[in-house]
């Protein structure tokens, strides 16, 4: 299964752009699909759009099975930095929260 | 009856003068706050309807008083009160500055000079709200800074991220949506200098309504801790303002200054350093100084995610 963000989304700079692709996203995810997403034509994201299309997902599956399950493809560096980044730091958190939990 | 003597008396009282505003020799971080704290002091709170502000003293100004200057202005429009520039001399340089900068064309409706026009250094003057200035950095901004520098494209994307995130936290936390953007680039200096403001309620309001009881600095360095978010959109996580200060300030080695309400806060590699009780800024005033020699040359192209 391949998304192609510029088929549906004009760029990737706002929460409310970053909505649409996540609805697509968790949809594919919860059938068991692996996705490859491409960022073709589009040069940058905000954390807005990133939080939105992929942060949200991790309420829903772990960090390490979002890297198994999607690949991101005709991306550029600061989109490739920004989804690493913050997924890293949102999954972290969500251990740190975790562990403040049980302790 | 007595209410028309109480009409009487009032029409015998002269009308109030209009406060005058000195704007001061500098228009620079440390001069800024202290120019509407003046406007404030002198009306008590109670904004006249109409303020004059006296140009004639001014003789330096950054670009964040460009944007500065032009946010009181629309500050000051939106409480009903109408400012006036007053005591203009088209041969003061600065003045020359701000009328190249299309800032009397957007305050007072026309430019000054009729050879006024936006330099070759910078992007003038720009009032511009959420859903155009995306495509405004990627059409205007980021084309012109890859000419200024010869640049790829693809070098300056973090910095449009950048502006970009300003104007989405514009967004979740302002009305209106809407912000005053002004570029100006020193080619001998080495320098961008990117100024971004918005009359929103500022960033101590806003952290407020999660972490109360902070002085205007403390809440400028909560705004900034990597994660905090004021939660005022449900997908708000608190990574806009820690993303410019890591990609200006840690990668590029430039500078961020805060302006909000009372305080200021100057970012460097060299720490922060705070400046409280200096003033008062309506919303917040974003000044980004970014060096131009440290910025990587990145190839324009496709490139796959590695995790």
């Amino acid at each position: 299964m391949v998304i192609r963000v510029v088929d549906f989304l004009p760029s990737a700079d706002t929460a409310e752009q970053g909505a649409v692709l996540h609805n697509m996203l968790l949809d594919e995810l919860k059938s068991g699909t692996t996705i490859t997403v491409s960022f073709y034509h589009i040069q940058s994201a905000t954390s807005s759009f990133v939080n939105a299309a992929f942060v949200d997902l991790l309420s829903h599956f772990g960090f390490d099975e979002l890297k198994k399950r999607l690949r991101i493809v005709e991306s550029s560096r600061q989109i490739n930095e920004m989804i690493k980044s913050r997924l890293s730091f949102e999954s972290d958190r969500v251990s740190r929260d975790v562990s403040r939990l049980h302790a | 009856m007595k209410s028309i003597q109480t009409r009487l008396a009032l029409q015998k009282m002269p009308a109030p003068a209009t406060p005058i505003i000195r704007i001061p020799y500098r228009l620079c971080d440390y001069t800024l706050p202290k120019v509407l704290a003046e406007v404030l002091s002198q009306c008590g709170g109670n904004l006249p309807p109409t303020l004059d502000f006296d140009m004639s003293s001014l003789s330096f100004i950054e670009p964040a008083g460009v944007t500065f200057l032009s946010n009181i202005g629309y500050w000051l429009v939106s409480r009903g009160c109408n400012p006036r520039f007053i005591n203009i001399d088209n041969r003061n340089q600065s003045i020359i500055y701000l009328d190249d900068s299309l800032f009397f064309e957007q305050h007072c409706g026309s430019r000054l000079r009729v050879e006024a026009c936006p330099r070759r250094t910078t992007q003038p003057l720009q009032r511009i709200d959420h859903d155009r200035i995306h495509s405004w950095l990627r059409m205007e901004l980021i084309p012109w800074l890859s000419s200024c520098l010869g640049m790829t494209q693809s070098s300056l994307s973090m910095f449009q991220v950048c502006i970009s995130e300003l104007f989405n936290n514009i967004n979740d936390h302002s009305i209106p949506n809407t912000g005053s953007i002004f570029v100006q680039h020193y080619p001998n200096k080495n320098e961008i200098r990117i100024a971004v403001a918005d009359f929103g309620p500022g960033i101590p309001s806003t952290v407020a309504r999660r972490a109360p009881n902070l002085t205007d600095v403390q809440a400028i360095l909560k705004a900034v801790e990597p994660g905090f978010s004021s939660l005022s959109s449900p997908r708000n996580r608190g990574a806009g303002l820690d993303i410019l200060l890591e990609t200006a300030v840690r990668r590029n080695g430039g500078r961020v200054t805060i302006f909000s309400q009372s305080s200021y806060v100057v970012f460097s590699q060299q720490g922060c350093h705070v400046h409280g009780g200096v003033g008062f800024c309506p919303g917040t005033t974003i000044d980004i100084c970014l060096r131009t020699d440290t910025i990587e040359q990145i190839e324009d192209g496709p490139e796959d995610l590695e995790w």
